[in-house]
């Protein structure tokens, strides 16, 4: 058995969304094991939203994430929507896409310019990097802000929105509603292309690997609310059968689950997935300063530390998509269709910032949650991390133990790691004494 | 119509003293009302101090780690530093202090803009206000409609 030669270890990851570490350790004999402990406490929503009616379960669940409570809220009403055949207007349909944009715009915006940029830039975070990058910096906040906004007049407010209901939303907005949106779309194409630009030319650390990948493929769109289920590997499945090909599974370091395919095969979602799969669905806009860059898609498949490139094409798609869905936008005819409950299975996926947001609701005849199971898009990336790190570290041991730290934290940051989704699902077991 | 005063009222309604700030904004006098800006913010965030030269910017709040009622108020370029002296920190998102100093570093804060805040105690889903906060709160109100209508601030200091 390999005694420990090398240990690097980061007792509480920095510029990621919750509390985790990493542990990894080196062997004499060249082997290296990677665990992200993750040691936030779990929080039990799987459990909190068991005898609660379908519209108290949108807003439980959003309350899994401040950053990305729309994904939450997105994957529980289609899986309610497809279960009950409720027929849904277009018009709602459409502005289910721009609270999904403005969602994706926050999110997007504050990782690149907020949490990632500093490892690039030579920075320990964006306060000291703002000192020396104010105008970049302050063009960040702008678009987070554009994102916060979008999502604000949609949902009643930028975090924890309250508005979307099964059937379409409580209320939805007058065309002037929208109209103050114009101006600030228009900015914010014009700095999402200078981020393109941006983060395409900071220095990337070499990586290549061959990793699987799996997203949702929409026939028409970019994928955000619908689509099917595919790998790298030929898995192709309907929305709501995630389980057919995937199983999550306990590890004693981590307080989420992990999840695995069939084969215990890792896989990776997010940013990298869909541009893989999906490039061809971008906008116009996105897909000329993705060209733009010279950054071809197998480079941006291969190399993880470029999902920074990746994420701020798809920063600029959800900006390009909003604008045209407020152009285009006319107001439904109600606000929500009526519907009516049924027994079943309501199981849905749609694409979180960072990935694939899984679904699975069991539901009595009043449409009363029995069981639930949320899959969120971080846990399903653990095992992906863990099995990148180990493939990456042989590249830093030479390094000092400091900055090989750093470059094994940047790797982590890549994924956009959301630890508070992804520690909400632990099962509760009690043990008592006789 | 540019204002004098912007007004950023943080907390949850929803959540016993968290709303402090929100409701003191809501009962501030008609004139004062007048005289300012008011944006419910929920969680302060840098961007929200950025673009408003010209103006005098209060960020209102209720803070935990003082006394429950009591109130306080500094100049808002010292609450990190106040923040780091009751320890708090959040994992999850940039603090109060960490979007002061955020913004700070950005040139967006001044040596005029405030921050006033009252202490909380119970923060509890659905709750009430604690009877600490509610018997001080006719005060946060006064002090933050006092500093809405002091005097002009005299010629803007630059920013840091």
């Amino acid at each position: 058995m390999a005694t420990d030669q090398l240990h690097f270890e980061v007792a509480q990851l920095t510029r990621v969304e919750g509390e985790g570490s990493l542990d990894l350790r080196v062997g004499t004999d060249g082997s290296v094991a990677a665990q992200l402990r993750i040691f936030e406490a779990p929080r039990y929503f799987e459990r909190l939203v068991v005898g609660r009616t379908p519209d108290e379960v949108l807003d439980i669940v959003a309350r899994i994430c401040g950053i990305c409570p729309v994904a939450y809220q997105m994957s529980a009403v289609h899986a309610f929507e497809s279960l009950f055949e409720v027929p849904i207007d277009p018009a709602v349909r459409a502005l289910r896409r721009l609270l999904y944009c403005g969602e994706w715009i926050e999110s997007h915006a504050l990782h690149i310019y907020l949490l990632h940029a500093p490892d690039f830039l030579g920075y320990p975070g964006v306060l000291e990097m703002a000192r020396d990058h104010r105008v970049v910096v302050e063009r960040g906040l702008r678009l987070k802000q554009l994102g916060n906004r979008i999502v604000g007049i949609l949902g009643g407010r930028a975090i924890h929105p309250v508005s979307v209901r099964v059937g379409g939303f409580t209320r939805t907005p007058r065309s002037a509603d929208l109209e103050p949106l114009r101006p600030l779309l228009e900015a914010g194409i014009a700095a999402a292309q200078e981020t393109v630009s941006w983060v395409a030319g900071f220095d990337m650390p070499s990586f290549d690997r061959e990793p699987r990948l799996v997203a949702l493929r929409h026939e028409s769109d970019y994928p955000m609310n619908e689509g099917r289920i595919v790998s790298s590997d030929g898995i192709d499945l309907a929305t709501g059968d995630w389980g057919q090909a995937f199983e999550e599974i306990q590890v004693p370091w981590s307080n989420a689950l992990h999840a695995r395919a069939a084969d215990g095969v890792p896989y990776l979602l997010g940013p990298t997935a869909r541009l893989s799969f999906s490039a061809d669905r971008l906008h116009p806009t996105a897909s000329a300063a993705l060209a733009a860059t010279g950054l071809g898609l197998e480079a941006l498949r291969r190399n993880l530390f470029l999902s920074i490139v990746s994420r701020a094409v798809e920063l600029l798609h959800a900006i390009a998509d909003a604008a045209d869905i407020v152009d285009r936008y006319v107001p439904p005819a109600r606000p929500a269709e009526p519907w009516e409950p049924r027994a079943g299975t309501a199981a849905w996926a749609t694409e979180a910032p960072r990935g694939l947001l899984f679904h699975r609701y069991q539901v009595d005849s009043a449409g009363t949650v029995q069981h639930a199971q949320i899959v969120p898009p971080t846990s399903q990336n653990q095992a992906a991390i863990e099995h990148d790190l180990e493939l990456f570290a042989p590249a830093v041991l030479e390094l000092p133990h400091e900055e090989a730290t750093l470059r094994l934290e940047q790797l982590i940051r890549s994924y956009d790691p959301c630890i508070s989704c992804a520690t909400h699902f632990l099962q509760l077991r009690v043990e008592r004494p006789e | 119509m540019s204002v004098a005063v912007r007004i950023l009222a943080c907390g949850a309604i929803d959540r016993g003293d968290d709303g402090a700030a929100l409701l003191a904004v809501r009962r501030l006098p008609a004139a004062a009302r007048r005289a300012a800006c008011v944006e419910e913010v929920g969680q302060l965030s840098a961007e929200h101090l950025l673009g408003s030269p010209g103006s005098r910017t209060v960020v209102v709040d209720c803070v935990r780690g003082v006394p429950a009622g009591s109130i306080l108020e500094l100049p808002l370029v010292e609450l990190p530093a106040l923040e780091a002296s009751l320890r708090v920190s959040s994992t999850h998102a940039l603090s109060a202090g960490g979007a002061v100093g955020l913004a700070a570093a950005l040139g967006a804060v001044c040596p005029h803009d405030r921050f006033l805040g009252i202490g909380g105690t119970s923060f509890a889903v659905g709750g009430p206000v604690s009877m600490a906060v509610a018997s001080h709160l006719g005060e946060l109100v006064e002090r933050l409609a006092a500093l809405t209508l002091e005097a002009p601030m005299p010629e803007a200091a630059p920013c840091a």
